[in-house]
């Protein structure tokens, strides 16, 4: 399987990146060639995170004795103060890992027996009026972040002059690759959940969530089914329960072409409609009403 | 660099590499020795609280004596840990001052024996005279034992402390060596013809462009004391005692003396606080290191030679604990903590 473990801007040239997945560390990095590699954040030396070190031609140098190792195979090319005559032994190796770029995200491939395809593109669209990305790091599980994407999006996403209700269209659809469920949505500046007075609903928040996968998106639809925003979240389980959510989103001209005048000219300036929260409503995560998620229990999501 | 090994043949070598794979330096708990446990211008008539291991220590002066407990002298539940084992159940540490620390016995009160404590040459015995300014405070987010494998090593100079003491990697000439006994191992390493370390350039004012140096760094191995003797020419020695009192398996405190006095102003009064630079460049690979040993695993950490001194170490404490948790807590006839080790810092040899 693979699993997205960090966004593509995330690592730059010569630069080391610390992720976990769970309790497992991992330090990223970029080859002489400029493609990502990477190793088990571990020097097979000392122990000390390898991500604490310096990337010196490709190769990432340990920051305590300096042994120097090759991303793509783990080996360690270079002991200092060896002397010219002297070889560094074939078994002084860490831990590589197979890792691909795609998508804009890093994707970690769990086992290096079998290899495993990318997954398609994550949009449906390719031409956008903005995209942004970004990173939030969740005290919540990530079993637990996937639930709450079904119950009570909202939750955990704020979409800019949308208010999304808990009012359900239909029952989860599943199909080979996904599992998802419509809830109606409605312009509003404020944000605010809107008035369940109102006889219409003019927009769909389809969560969906992809199988075999931590990934999920939501989409942002108006009564024609067109998207009008796209915000995919791929969640990471790290250490002590906690997540890391790598988001990327879009919003096309479809979004100004159905907003109200007023949505429209507010929208007009910003360039990010999308936020994706960190900090989370404990007392309103706890208070979510049991809904389409008891279904993600019984099919296999991972 | 040329490690020489005096009484280490190879085979014995290929023996300890599968024993070092049982590596838990948090573990240790190595007793009936001596620990300075405070500076003594730490200690005065307001009992402050120190830790060794597990133990607390309450430490204060009453007139001309120190005295150390295991509970605070206001407590009002004096008598609740009067079952203490390090006490013998009088509540009492045995405490003696000696080169400006107050050393407490920690072990069993009965086998306690100021002619155990360590001999430093370079301090005054009566502790007397020590400035203030040659002494520093150190904790490091570490247990000892894995604090003095980072002292006994000698190849992270270059990459931890580069811009303080680095361009050893640059010598004509660098041999290490070392001996141990059942209780200390002692490292000493003799460079000649490399570059004079920024410290001494900017701050000993070392005009040479190369200077020779030798240093012996003496382990006690129950105590995790250290001992350094560095001898800089051109330059200066610059003796230190560095000991790595255990707080626990997570944390580790240093309260160290210099032995400056011959050095010029202002080397005297700076060299100290490098410790502030150099302390926290060590700590932060320690930090993330330490919880790495936390457990038994089924892979080795792997050794180039350069690791020879910081191995012998990992097979003596290992073999003392060993001993220890059988019941013998004696000191085996090659050792003698208390022996002059003048010689053995090359407090008398010219490099």
């Amino acid at each position: 399987m693979l699993q997205t473990i960090a966004l593509s801007s995330q690592l730059g040239t010569n630069k080391t990146l610390a992720v976990n997945v769970n309790d497992l560390p991992i330090v990223l990095f970029r080859d002489k060639d400029d493609k990502v590699v990477a190793l088990e954040d571990r020097c097979p030396h000392r122990r000390v995170p390898l991500s604490l070190g310096k990337v010196i031609q490709g190769e990432l140098r340990c920051a305590y004795h300096g042994w120097t190792f090759d991303g793509k195979t783990g080996a360690c090319t270079n002991i200092p103060n060896l002397s010219a005559k002297e070889s560094v032994p074939a078994k002084l190796k860490a831990k590589a890992f197979i890792v691909q770029e795609h998508n804009g995200f890093i994707y970690w491939q769990r086992s290096d027996s079998v290899h495993v395809a990318l997954p398609p593109a994550i949009f449906s669209q390719a031409i956008y009026l903005a995209q942004n990305e970004g990173i939030a790091n969740l005290t919540l599980s990530m079993e637990a972040y996937r639930s709450v994407l079904f119950d009570g999006p909202e939750m955990l996403i704020s979409l800019y002059g949308i208010g999304i209700t808990d009012y359900f269209l239909g029952d989860v659809i599943e199909t080979e690759y996904s599992i998802t469920i419509d809830r109606a949505a409605d312009w509003q500046l404020t944000g605010r959940k809107p008035s369940w007075k109102s006889p219409d609903y003019p927009l769909i928040i389809r969560s969906e969530i992809f199988k075999h996968t931590t990934c999920a998106k939501i989409s942002l639809l108006n009564s024609t089914e067109q998207v009008l925003i796209e915000v995919y979240l791929s969640v990471v389980p790290d250490k002590r329960s906690t997540s890391r959510v790598l988001w990327q989103a879009r919003s096309y001209q479809a979004y100004f072409d159905s907003a109200p005048l007023l949505n429209k000219l507010k929208c007009s300036w910003r360039k990010n409609l999308v936020k994706v929260h960190e900090i989370l409503n404990a007392n309103s995560i706890n208070k979510l009403m049991l809904g389409p998620s008891a279904r993600l229990q019984s099919i296999n999501v991972q | 660099m040329e490690i020489v090994q005096d009484k280490v043949v190879r085979g014995t070598i290929n023996t300890q590499r599968r024993k070092l794979n049982d590596w838990l330096p948090a573990q240790f708990d190595l007793r009936d020795t001596w620990f300075p446990i405070a500076h003594t211008n730490h200690v005065t008539n307001k009992a402050i609280r120190r830790i060794v291991h597990a133990q607390v220590f309450y430490i204060w002066r009453e007139g001309a004596n120190v005295v150390a407990t295991d509970n605070h002298p206001d407590c009002p539940h004096a008598a609740r840990r009067s079952a203490n084992y390090f006490t013998g159940g009088s509540g009492f540490y045995i405490v003696v001052e000696r080169y400006g620390y107050v050393w407490g016995w920690y072990g069993n009160p009965e086998n306690a024996n100021e002619a155990l404590l360590p001999h430093i040459p370079f301090l005054p015995q009566n502790g007397n005279g020590i400035p203030n300014y040659m002494r520093t405070t150190i904790r490091f987010d570490a247990c000892s034992a894995l604090s003095v494998e980072n002292l006994l090593d000698l190849t992270h100079a270059d990459f931890l402390h580069g811009e303080v003491v680095g361009g050893e990697g640059e010598a004509e000439t660098d041999e290490v060596f070392f001996e141990h006994t059942s209780e200390t191992i002692t490292r000493t390493r003799m460079v000649t013809g490399k570059p004079v370390s920024p410290i001494m350039r900017w701050v000993g004012g070392v005009r040479a462009k190369y200077q020779d140096f030798r240093s012996t760094l003496h382990v006690h191995l129950r105590s995790n004391l250290c001992i350094s003797y560095p001898r800089f020419e051109p330059g200066f020695d610059v003796p230190n005692v560095q000991p790595f009192v255990p707080s626990g398996p997570y944390r580790s405190r240093v309260d160290q003396i210099f032995g400056l006095d011959k050095a010029p102003t202002p080397f005297r009064q700076l060299m100290p606080k490098v410790a502030f630079i150099v302390g926290p460049q060590d700590n932060s690979v320690m930090r993330p290191q330490n919880p790495r040993y936390f457990n038994l695993e089924d892979r080795v950490d792997f050794h180039s030679r350069f690791d020879a001194p910081g191995n012998r170490y990992r097979y003596l404490m290992k073999k003392l604990q060993e001993r220890q948790n059988n019941g013998d807590f004696t000191y085996s006839s090659d050792a003698d903590p208390g022996a002059d080790i003048s010689e053995l810092l090359g407090m008398k040899i010219k490099s």
